[in-house]
């Protein structure tokens, strides 16, 4: 089986800085790899487990640093890594995101079984490139997938839970799986990981080299766009009670 | 006239009221457009006159009913039929909540449009220009650090709107115009529902009418003591959150869940029961009237968006209280 997982290297958002204008100060900005699509990488390697002769290529989009990621999901146990990563691509939202992914997946890659997504990017938030992606694909998508409840080279069978209930829903491949974050991942990689992930290759591809129209990536290739960015403001000061009896009486005089 | 499409849900037989919130948030500020919904009706929901009077009355001016032959919690075909009546009707701007529902089709529907979406805006501004009609969608991101206002370029300009951003309110409307479109279902689905289980209660916590709201964190330890925190909301009619972190640690259902990914809050009166001040949990309490903290950690981000805190361990804080209340 041949299991493309698209992920995302994002800033860390516990550690963003900004400057007066809200742009990112991104001078010694920590990256990490999203944590959701480090669960998708996670669910890969455990299909590979259980499907044999099964390859799990990483695709990713953004700046040359991004191979960071990549490469840690190589250590992981991804075999080998693509990233996209061109001047024309950047400011993509996810439209045009989901157009680049697209043409990579579609003129590079060729062969491929399944596609596994992490459900949101921390940084982002907004859970569209993978429906997105799917869309253009034709798959058919599975959506806040929780667990792998049986794979074999046809067909997975996934658990979904959602707002109005779970889901125990059965696909045959090609489809893409998106998965959502419900238990913590620990799984770090070991001295001889990170010896064989050193190895593995990593592709770097430009627009021409996935045939797409630089009119439909990147900020040209975006219907939507940021008019203006604002940090909330706060103006509380908080007074300190000293007994529950106060804090009753705050909360239910008033 | 200008036209506004916002997708109605329901579950089972009910429209939610997030979804009425949604139409008298919309209708309350473009009283000049004809706001519209969309309903996919499945063979399982009856769209009975009470449902109709009360689109209606939350101001609602038309209604097209689309018909699909799958069951209310399979959604796999609704963007392709919404699609269809987007193409025919055309309308400026299309809203969803962003529910897993709408989080869901919605992003498919924008790239079957090739348009525009913005993802769980906590606010929304549309502008009249001489008759077209402009969305301007803000939204947090960067875990809440950042307030993006967001404008897109082509129509349908599309956005998902978190739970709890409006609230449902009574208009004069007169009449509601109620148009069937019939599309073919054309799709062969290859995904096949073996099993869907209800959630045991799935609508969304009412958050928007709450006076009160007592929320905990990782700060109350287990499970029992979010029972009596249940039990002291259920004492004063209070309305039960809680945090992300408490939610995926497991002790408490994540329909409580307030914060990013979760539903937002603006009750007269919140109280954080050890809850740390993730700027995931701020952003969705933030515009509460006054904010009262209890944690046992006096350096808890918590207490900078307090105005009343108190150093104590909230577990048995809450013992106190409800020992208060016997």
């Amino acid at each position: 089986m041949n299991i493309i997982v698209c992920i995302k290297q994002i800033p860390d958002t516990n550690d963003v800085k900004w400057t007066k204008d809200n742009n990112i100060i991104r001078d010694n900005l920590i990256s990490i790899l999203n944590p959701y699509d480090k669960k998708a990488i996670l669910t890969a390697l455990e299909i590979k487990k259980a499907v044999k002769n099964s390859k799990i290529t990483l695709l990713s989009m953004g700046p040359n640093n991004a191979v960071q990621s990549l490469r840690y999901g190589l250590t992981l146990g991804a075999d080998e890594a693509i990233l996209l990563s061109d001047k024309k691509f950047s400011g993509a939202d996810t439209n045009a995101t989901s157009k680049t992914l697209k043409a990579a997946i579609q003129n590079f890659i060729k062969d491929f079984d399944l596609i596994i997504t992490g459900q949101f990017a921390l940084d982002g938030d907004t859970s569209q490139t993978p429906y997105s992606l799917a869309n253009r694909l034709n798959l058919e998508i599975l959506g806040y997938v929780v667990e792998i409840v049986s794979v074999n080279e046809g067909e997975i069978t996934v658990k979904q839970i959602k707002d109005n209930g779970s889901y125990l829903t059965k696909c045959s491949v090609p489809c893409l799986v998106s998965v959502s974050d419900f238990k913590k991942e620990t799984k770090k990689p070991s001295v001889f990981d990170y010896m064989t992930g050193q190895d593995k290759k990593i592709t770097i591809l430009n627009a021409d080299d996935i045939k797409i129209d630089s009119k439909e990536t990147g900020i040209v290739g975006s219907p939507t766009y940021v008019k203006k960015a604002y940090r909330p403001k706060n103006n509380r000061n908080c007074k300190f009670v000293e007994s529950v009896f106060e804090l009753r009486g705050e909360i239910f005089n008033g | 006239m200008a036209e506004i499409l916002l997708y109605i849900e329901y579950d089972e037989n009910k429209i939610l009221d997030a979804s009425y919130d949604l139409i008298t948030g919309i209708k309350k500020n473009n009283e000049g457009a004809n706001v519209s919904g969309v309903i996919v009706l499945h063979p399982d929901f009856i769209l009975t006159d009470e449902i109709k009077n009360n689109l209606k009355k939350f101001g609602l001016d038309k209604l097209y009913v689309l018909k699909s032959e799958k069951p209310f919690f399979e959604k796999t075909e609704e963007p392709f039929l919404i699609s269809g009546l987007i193409k025919n009707i055309n309308p400026e701007i299309f809203i969803l909540l962003s529910s897993t529902t709408g989080r869901e089709i919605a992003p498919t529907i924008a790239s079957i449009l090739d348009t525009g979406l913005t993802a769980d805006c906590t606010k929304i501004e549309i502008e009249n220009i001489e008759g077209k009609l402009k969305l301007i969608s803000t939204r947090p991101t960067f875990g809440g650090k950042l307030m993006a206002s967001i404008i897109c370029k082509k129509n349908p300009q599309m956005a998902t709107v978190r739970v709890g951003t409006f609230k449902k309110e009574e208009f004069n409307n007169e009449n509601l115009e109620i148009v069937e479109f019939n599309f073919p279902s054309f799709l062969n689905l290859k995904s096949e529902i073996i099993e869907y289980k209800k959630n045991e209660k799935n609508e969304f916590v009412n958050f928007q009418n709450a006076k009160m709201v007592f929320a905990g964190g990782l700060g109350l330890k287990n499970k029992e003591n979010f029972e009596k925190l249940k039990l002291l909301c259920e004492k004063t009619g209070a309305v039960m959150g809680a945090t992300r972190k408490a939610v995926d640690k497991g002790l408490v259902s994540k329909k409580y869940q307030i914060g990013q990914t979760g539903a937002s809050t603006t009750p007269e009166i919140y109280v954080a029961f050890g809850i740390s001040g993730a700027i995931h949990h701020i952003m969705g309490m933030e515009n509460s009237k006054k904010v009262i903290a209890i944690n046992l950690d006096k350096n808890a981000p918590i207490f900078k968006y307090a105005d009343i805190g108190y150093i104590e361990d909230a577990a048995k804080v809450l013992d106190e209280l409800l020992d208060s209340l016997n």
